[in-house]
This record gives structure tokens, C-alpha cells and sequence, in this order.
């Protein structure tokens, strides 16, 4: 069946990923519609003739979940539905030279930065007056927002670097205005997202800069909610908490992978903090914020993460009481430094273990709900 | 007392978020009522019951 052909482009950006490629798509989209281009996000029907695919490359499951996506996106362009199809994000980061010769039905890969490429693609330009122009694709109540780029962390099981680069921050004053714009469009709620909010300004400004951000944030009217996620434990900046008691519009609510708590574990996975610090810190958390709502995501399976290791983690949770934890299994990722070590727990072993540790936790979230 | 955010309404259902509880990773706020909420609103609610991750509660 040959599709109809439509008068004009429109083009339909499909993300896979995580929030900070959601605000990539969210930004491309407002690039488009600013030189007139029609765009949709996620559409379930065949109306559109252009494809984007905003894929994920971090771990076995996303790369998969997009080469599919792509392969399908392919497919349609190979029986006439499709004109064009184009890959960007970190899955073609990453690996675009090999895929560029196995997928040859894509007409173009783009990296995470190339934004103005992508543009030049459809004959339109970057238009850098834009900034916080975005469309959205969440419900109009709440956005994400990202304050910088990339990362400078080390932490041996992460791709992240080798997809995002170095840790770039955004001018305080563009966040302003991105967070002004989204208030106008009816948005109350803003989640700050980075790869790890705590380098804030470290690199732009010389000095940490997240808790003076967020009292910026706090002033605009009408945001009435600010969260923060992603917050790396070591030489954890207090002084966000103490903005954070004061301001009523910032929730109390802090999102801190810790990722493993034994001591050999954090040193293996080069986290730069002990078993004894994590515990002091969220101590001193909660004597500033003792109601504050303490988020985490650990990873399981580790290579040379042994049985006492799974038990100390249990102990661990039993001891802090985190409100929420996520547990991820260990993904063995070419490119980072813990792929010199051997990867020997099996898949099924990762996941037994990651339930475990949702077991523990599940007792200790239920309890606190019924707290409420 | 707890302040929710109204996310979406689900089988007659309005699904809310305290300040405690971010998109999609963390636990919802079920609020059964009569009356017409607006989505992305703020209101004040009481919860009347746990589950293992969400709440159940209802308008004060």
C-alpha cells in the first residue's frame, strides 16, 4: 500500500529513554514548529511522513528497545509509509559507525549534540533566541527541567560520559527563562533533572551554584512545586537543604542514588564515599528536613558483589528507611572501566537479587505509608 | 492534611501526587469523589487508606 502523498512534511518524534531525552525531543519539537514545521510527539496513527527516533543507549534492555523501534520505523519507510527516517540521541551517540552500515535504511544518525544538524536536515535553522521554547510532552502541569549536561563522574558501571561528554552547566539566567516560559504556559510543577544535579556550576561558575539556582527558581510566581533528582552523596552540597527548609514551593524531596553501600562495592564502582559516610550524610539530612522524602536506586550484580554484600544492602535499607528505592540489575557496558572486570552473576541471579532488596523495602515502604 | 496535585483521572478515578511523591516513579494518591476536579490543580485531601505503595483518599 502506497501512503498518500501529503502536501506538507510532518514529522513525528518518537523517545525512547529517560526524562533528559524527553526535554531533547521537547526542544527539537519547538526548534521544528519555529521554522514551520508541522511535529508530533508519539503519534499513534500513520500521519506523518518524517520520522525521528530519540533513542537510549545506556543498558542492554533500552539499546534493544530502540534498535526495534528504529527497525520498525525502517520497515514502514520500506513498504512507502515513511519518506524519511532519522536517529539521534544516545544510542547513535554511541555506537553510529556500526549501525550506520547495519541499519542502511535510516537516512541520517545524529549525535547528542548535534541539534543544528539535525535542523539543517529540514532546511531550518537553530535558532538560538528560542531558549526555553519547548513543546511539551507531558501533561501541562508539570515539565522537566535540565540544568546542565553531561557528566564528570567516574563511577565505573556508567555510559553515560562516553554518550553525554563532560559536565556542562546552563547559564542561571537561561534556566530563569526556560522556567518563566514554562509558568506562562500553565506549568506548576518543575523537576530539575541533570545527570547529577550537585556539579551545578562547578565548571561555569567555579563553584557550586544549586542551592543560589534554586532560590532563583523559588522566587518565580506561580512555580509552585520545585523537585530535585539525581543527586550524587559525595560532598553533598548542605547547603541546598537549608534553601530547601526555607522555601515553601521546594519540595521536600531529594532523589540520591547510592547504588550499593559496602564498602568494597562503592570502591569498585568508584563512588568516592564509604558505607559509614552515606549514613552520616542522611543523618544530617534529616536533622535539617526531618520530614524529607528520601529517594534512592541501587544496583544489583555487580561484578565480584558477593552473597554478604546482598545482605549488608538489606541491612542497610532496614537501617535508613528510605521512603522509595528502585533497584536496577547491572548491565555490562562496553567503554566504561568496570568492563575490565568479569561480568559472572547471571542475568536471572541479578534479578533474584533485585527482588530480594524490593522485598525488604516493600515492608519498610508499607509502614510508612500507613504512617500517613 | 496532605496538599495533592491532580495528575490525571482514571475509571472515574482522579489519581493525585503529594509533595513527596515525583511522575511516575513514586506512589499515587487516589481520590474518590462526586465532584469535578480540574487536572493540575492543587487540593487538600485525607487519606483513608494504604495500600503497599499508594494511597487512597478522599477531599476535605
Amino acid at each position: 500500500m502506497k501512503s498518500k502523498k501529503l502536501k506538507k512534511d510532518i514529522v513525528n518524534i518518537t523517545t525512547l529513554g529517560c526524562s533528559k531525552n524527553m526535554v531533547d525531543s521537547e526542544v527539537l519539537s519547538g526548534q521544528l514548529l519555529a521554522n514551520g514545521i508541522d511535529v508530533k510527539h508519539e503519534s499513534s496513527k500513520p500521519d506523518y511522513n518524517i520520522s525521528i527516533i530519540n533513542t537510549c543507549g545506556f543498558i542492554d534492555k533500552a539499546k534493544e528497545e530502540s534498535i526495534n523501534t528504529i527497525l520498525e520505523h525502517v520497515a514502514l519507510k520500506e513498504e512507502g509509509h515513511l519518506e524519511k527516517v532519522y536517529v539521534t540521541g544516545c544510542l547513535s551517540e554511541r555506537y553510529k559507525g556500526d549501525l550506520e552500515s547495519e541499519i542502511p535504511g535510516v537516512d541520517a544518525w545524529f549525535g547528542t549534540m548535534e541539534l543544528p544538524n539535525i535542523l539543517k536536515a529540514f532546511e531550518a535553522d537553530y535558532k538560538a533566541e528560542l531558549v526555553g521554547e519547548r513543546l511539551l510532552s507531558t501533561p501541562s502541569h508539570y515539565a522537566y527541567l535540565k540544568i546542565s549536561e553531561g557528566c564528570n563522574r567516574t563511577c565505573s558501571f556508567c555510559a553515560i560520559p562516553l554518550m553525554r561528554g563532560k559536565h556542562v552547566s546552563k547559564p542561571i539566567e537561561q534556566i530563569i527563562t526556560e522556567a518563566e516560559r514554562l509558568v506562562s504556559m500553565g506549568v506548576k510543577e518543575i523537576m530539575l533533572i541533570a545527570q547529577e544535579l550537585t556539579y551545578y556550576g562547578l565548571d561555569l561558575y567555579k563553584e557550586r551554584k544549586l542551592a543560589f539556582l534554586l532560590g532563583k527558581l523559588a522566587d518565580i510566581p506561580g512555580l509552585e512545586w520545585i523537585r530535585l533528582h539525581y543527586a550524587y552523596p559525595h560532598k553533598f552540597p548542605m547547603d541546598v537543604l537549608e534553601v530547601m527548609k526555607a522555601r515553601p514551593n521546594i519540595c521536600n524531596y531529594l532523589d540520591m542514588p547510592l547504588q550499593h553501600v559496602s564498602d568494597h562495592m562503592l570502591s569498585a564502582m568508584k563512588r568516592q564515599i564509604t558505607r559509614t559516610e552515606m549514613i552520616e550524610l542522611i543523618q544530617s539530612i534529616r536533622d535539617v528536613i526531618p520530614d524529607i522524602c528520601l529517594r534512592t536506586t541501587l544496583i544489583t550484580g555487580f561484578p565480584g558483589e558477593t552473597r554478604e554484600d546482598v545482605e549488608d544492602l538489606k541491612k542497610f535499607l532496614e537501617e535508613v528507611r528510605f521512603d522509595r528505592v528502585g533497584v536496577f540489575t547491572y548491565s555490562h557496558e562496553e567503554g566504561t572501566s568496570a568492563y575490565q572486570l568479569q561480568d559472572t552473576l547471571s542475568q536471572e541471579e541479578k534479578e533474584e537479587r533485585a527482588q530480594e532488596i524490593m522485598e525488604v523495602q516493600q515492608e519498610i515502604s508499607y509502614e510508612k505509608i500507613r504512617k500517613k | 492534611m496532605l496538599k495533592v496535585i491532580i495528575d490525571k483521572k482514571e475509571a472515574g478515578r482522579y489519581i493525585g501526587r503529594t509533595e513527596f511523591d515525583s511522575v511516575e516513579v513514586d506512589n499515587e494518591v487516589i481520590i474518590q469523589t462526586n465532584k469535578r476536579l480540574q487536572i493540575g490543580q492543587f487540593y487538600s485531601v485525607k487519606i483513608t487508606k494504604a495500600f503497599d505503595y499508594d494511597l487512597e483518599a478522599e477531599l476535605v
